[in-house]
């Protein structure tokens, strides 16, 4: 295809808006782009006039008199922590206190209003709150599978090579990072807001007796990406990569999950598992640098996901807060309530479980003996 | 030969102290150029990110104090990302430190969310600063890097300069000024009264 056939793109669109008149074979052809450019045009309008403060005089020689005299006074004072903070102010200082409570005021006015506050909190930083299941069918698992198998040793040392190079990987989790208690009493005491089960449906065992109990602290894990590598790797699939900031002045960017402190119960009854789990939900931290919604969308393009997987994460609203559990085609799954929260209930021939999350802390319980985890689920509470 | 012993002869008769203070006057004329071409932008973009006269003003002589510092080692060319990028980061951080303080101080105080319709004032005033909470309103709810560009182009910074400054890809630089364009766009329409509420006020 040649370039003047293909549609332009946002950027490309935008940069038309900075120079004027520029000629464009395919926008004069293109009605849709023509739309489009219409849009972009509409919309870096409001932005100017949005963010067009009211004309202020700025007199430079004035604010370079100012620094000058700021310049002098802080070279005869000693340069210490204080003295430089009390220096730094020391203008605003003069704005005066009735001034300061107004700037207050309306400051609390802007900072109390929810879209502020919960943009504040979640930017950049990624919670589980949802959870929604995505089908998987079969025959992609057992290509992927298969195909594991066929690669050769050198194929499989090349990727192992390149996974090297894309990114390293490091945790504070060790053998210590998890402990076993001897009991519920213990237990409590080292996890505080531990939930148990006082039914464990059709399972056979005491509720307030489980065969091991254990006790995950809190760490955290990091994956440092090679940008430049990752690039490269991206524009190989065919894929974009303007989610990924510029190598050069971005070599690195560091993706890290906090993990918090959790406890899981397990109950081992005639070869059958019962597990009851918590924790507060972990939290992805993504360097302000990489544009996830870009890279989402990028990533989405990848050729050999396949279109029904495609659409069922398309559809996927809140998917930066929202837990994706892959279900194997056969299993079923569906919503569930568990006290006044929403859940994720997934059963199959050989297991069940149910995730939910209540006031920030995820539980789950599972097992593979046919007892009703719901029940179980809702049965829970604080260890006495 | 003859003009090099020359050179050196007056180079030597020249007292150090005085060849000291030359360097030091050039040094001066450089920064003194320097904060003459840039202060302008600086502080529109400081302007822009706090919303305030006064506190823009103060970060801005931050930046050019960070400048003073370092200005030996900056080249004119990458100059003007420096400063940008040293002023978006100041800001942002004068933001979320004023931020902090005053949702301790609305915890501590257990205040309502202030939707004050009016505060004192002339009532110019008053429209100015609720247009002024509106802006700061819609640009802190999107995202650090959104905000970046934005402040950055509508403070006359080149495409260039802003891809430097914020460590993105210059050619991403259009495709995230369209998208934070229009996400301005949509916030502030939200936070912003309906016509009929303002000719209301204007009767």
């Amino acid at each position: 295809m040649m370039p003047e056939q293909r549609c332009l793109s946002d950027g490309e669109l935008r940069d038309l808006i900075e120079r004027p008149g520029a000629p464009n074979a395919h926008l004069e052809r293109c009605p849709a782009c023509r739309a489009r450019l219409e849009r972009i045009r509409a919309d870096a309008g409001a932005a100017a006039a949005i963010l067009t403060q009211p004309p202020a005089e700025i007199d430079v020689a004035r604010a370079y008199h100012r620094w000058r005299q700021r310049q002098a006074t802080s070279s005869r004072t000693a340069p210490t922590m204080k003295g430089d903070l009390m220096h730094r102010f020391s203008r605003t200082q003069r704005v005066g206190l009735a001034g300061a409570l107004l700037a207050a005021i309306m400051a609390l006015a802007l900072v109390a209003t929810p879209v502020t506050t919960l943009a504040d909190s979640f930017l950049n930083q990624f919670r589980i709150q949802h959870f929604t299941a995505i089908t998987i069918p079969m025959d992609l698992v057992q290509g992927l599978g298969a195909q594991a198998q066929a690669m050769t040793p050198a194929d499989k040392a090349a990727m192992a090579g390149e996974l090297q190079n894309l990114g390293s990987f490091s945790t504070t989790f060790n053998m210590q990072s998890a402990a076993k208690a001897g009991s519920l009493a213990e237990a409590r005491q080292q996890f505080s807001g531990l939930d148990v089960p006082s039914s464990l449906s059709s399972f056979q065992g005491d509720a307030a007796n489980p065969s091991a109990i254990y006790l995950g602290k809190a760490g955290s894990a990091s994956y440092a990406l090679n940008v430049a590598e990752a690039d490269k790797l991206l524009q190989s699939l065919n894929i974009g990569t303007q989610g990924l900031p510029n190598p050069q002045t971005n070599p690195t960017v560091t993706f890290k999950l906090d993990v918090n402190p959790s406890a899981v119960m397990l109950w081992q009854q005639n070869g059958k598992h019962l597990v009851v789990g918590q924790t507060e939900s972990p939290v992805l931290n993504v360097p302000d640098s990489v544009d996830m919604d870009q890279l989402r969308d990028d990533l989405m393009q990848f050729p050999l996901i396949p279109a029904d997987i495609k659409a069922q994460l398309n559809g996927v609203t809140d998917w930066k807060n929202t837990l994706i559990v892959p279900v194997p085609q056969g299993a079923t799954h569906s919503d569930v309530t568990i006290g006044n929260a929403q859940g994720l209930l997934v059963q199959s021939d050989q297991l069940s479980f149910v995730l939910w999350q209540d006031h920030g802390v995820l539980h789950v319980v599972a097992t593979d003996s046919g007892a009703n985890v719901v029940d179980i689920a809702k049965s829970l509470k604080p260890a006495a | 030969m003859a003009t090099a012993k020359t050179l050196l002869a007056s180079s030597d008769a020249v007292p150090a102290d005085t060849r000291r203070t030359e360097s030091a006057d050039a040094e001066e004329t450089r920064f003194e150029e320097r904060f003459r071409r840039h202060y302008a932008t600086v502080y529109g973009v400081l302007l822009r990110l706090t919303g305030n006269p006064d506190e823009a003003e103060d970060l801005a002589q931050e930046v050019f104090l960070r400048l003073h510092q370092h200005q030996a080692e900056l080249d004119d060319e990458r100059l003007g990302a420096w400063l940008y990028r040293v002023a978006l980061n100041t800001g942002f951080n004068a933001v979320r430190s004023r931020r902090r303080a005053l949702q301790r101080l609305l915890r501590w105080a257990r205040l309502e969310p202030a939707h004050q319709h009016g505060l004192p004032g002339p009532e110019e005033d008053v429209v100015a600063r609720d247009e002024a909470r509106r802006v700061r309103q819609a640009l802190a709810g999107l995202r650090q890097r959104d905000q970046a560009v934005l402040v950055l182009r509508y403070s006359g910074v080149s495409y260039a300069e802003i891809a430097e400054a914020t460590g993105i890809k210059p050619g991403s630089v259009g495709t995230i000024l369209t998208r934070a364009e229009r996400a301005l766009r949509e916030r502030y329409t939200a936070v912003t009264p309906e016509p009929e509420e303002e000719s209301a006020h204007d009767a």
